[in-house]
């Protein structure tokens, strides 16, 4: 195994480990029977440890069981965006974050909370494995 | 000029070969900072004296211990402290053992490598009228530099170092290429390379004192030497505790050395057999 394909694969498992562990962690509101429908993605945003931030596209896709005007809202970027009489919605942006944030699917002029998720940031912590000498006994 | 020889040999191996990251390292070669390593291999080996009237040097036991910090490192008897490291360079401050010490099976030889290990080493009173068992040499400890340069295809490695314990004052520069195989269990070890001793530690060593003579053999300065040496270890993993391995080196003195009323053999073997258990 090469060095650097060992360098890749311990990080998989670290962020496979961390992805089992947040999968289970994760937040989820009991879903509202005004939705039918709703897959976030990501769940997770992984950066390097040389990144202070991690970048990423969400993608909001939501099926309602009736029209109505609802709201993406993640109140730790300020960010609302909204669609009116909509019967299925979807959201696309670029998200920059450095912490973990909530993500939350609101009717627009109750502010009732339909759906609420927690998007998690992890962060990339390859192994430092380092090279043995390989010495032995100097005869 | 040897200085200038082995540094050529070494600064022409690494521009010579590709650049790029160690894509050939096998996972035996990479370490976890903190981590111990104890082994044990139980089987037949030793040392081949090539002095005369002296016995090998042999034992049933290896032990082999490593410890790795986040600078810090010890492989038995070597200690080192990595000044930089990266994927391609190591650039290490380290002291050893210099090997010749232990042909010489002395009182202070037989302690330390009683805790080496390895044990019976015993040698002949002699029939000649020069009393060699009586001719005893310190161990002396070499520290250094000790640079590596790993590409894809082979390890490099230039090492110089100076005698610290005052014994002979000495320098020693050995150049050494390794490459690692690796077949899914079975690891494969080839190494060759050439050591560089300096006069000092040639004749303190190998020629006898005024107050040795004592039949007053005409003897020359062996000066400094160039010796080769050429080694393989073969080890065949059958899970991470249990293995069998072979290991063995072969080292060819320089012609300077039959000058020496000491050196009986132009060349000498090292090497062990045996299963191994990993702690």
């Amino acid at each position: 195994m090469t060095f650097k394909l060992m360098i890749v694969r311990l990080g998989s498992m670290f962020i496979c480990a961390l992805s089992g562990a947040f999968a289970q962690a994760q937040e989820v509101s009991d879903v509202s029977t005004q939705i039918s429908e709703i897959n976030i993605l990501p769940e997770i945003c992984v950066r390097n440890q040389n990144n202070a931030q991690c970048q990423f596209k969400l993608d909001v896709d939501l099926q309602l069981t009736a029209k109505m005007d609802v709201c993406l809202v993640i109140e730790a970027l300020r960010i609302r965006q909204c669609q009116a009489q909509v019967e299925k919605a979807r959201f696309q942006r670029v998200l920059t974050i450095n912490e973990t944030v909530t993500i939350d699917i609101v009717e627009e002029h109750t502010n009732q909370v339909l759906y609420t998720s927690v998007l998690k940031l992890a962060e990339f912590k390859p192994v430092n494995l380092r090279p043995r000498r390989n010495l032995g006994w100097i005869f | 000029m040897k200085y200038a020889i082995l540094f050529s040999v070494f600064l022409a191996s690494i521009f010579m070969s590709p650049m790029s990251l160690a894509q050939n390292k096998t996972e035996q070669t990479l370490v976890e900072p903190g981590s111990f390593d104890f082994r044990l291999t139980a089987g037949f080996g030793g040392i081949e004296n090539p002095l005369r009237e002296r016995d090998h040097i042999r034992s049933p036991l290896l032990p082999e211990f490593s410890y790795y910090g986040d600078k810090l490192y010890i492989e038995n008897l070597v200690f080192g402290y990595s000044l930089y490291e990266s994927p391609i360079w190591l650039v290490d401050a380290y002291g050893y053992f210099n090997n010749d010490g232990y042909f010489f099976a002395d009182s202070n030889t037989a302690k330390v490598i009683s805790i080496a290990g390895i044990t019976q080493n015993t040698w002949k009173a002699t029939r000649v009228e020069l009393n060699l068992e009586d001719i005893e040499r310190d161990l002396s400890y070499m520290a250094g530099i000790n640079i590596s340069h790993i590409n894809t295809w082979y390890r490099t490695n230039l090492s110089i170092a100076k005698d610290i314990t005052s014994v002979h004052h000495g320098e020693e520069i050995s150049l050494t290429f390794a490459k690692p195989m690796q077949w899914n269990s079975f690891t494969v070890t080839v190494q060759f390379g050439a050591t560089y001793k300096s006069a000092d530690i040639s004749d303190y060593y190998y020629r006898l004192t005024d107050q040795e003579n004592t039949i007053a053999i005409r003897q020359q300065d062996i000066g400094d030497t160039l010796s080769p040496w050429s080694s393989v270890n073969l080890r065949y993993h059958f899970n991470p505790s249990w293995s069998v391995g072979l290991s063995f080196k072969k080292t060819w003195f320089d012609s300077k050395f039959k000058q020496s009323i000491l050196v009986e053999e132009s060349n000498y073997s090292s090497g062990f057999v045996g299963v191994s258990y990993r702690y």
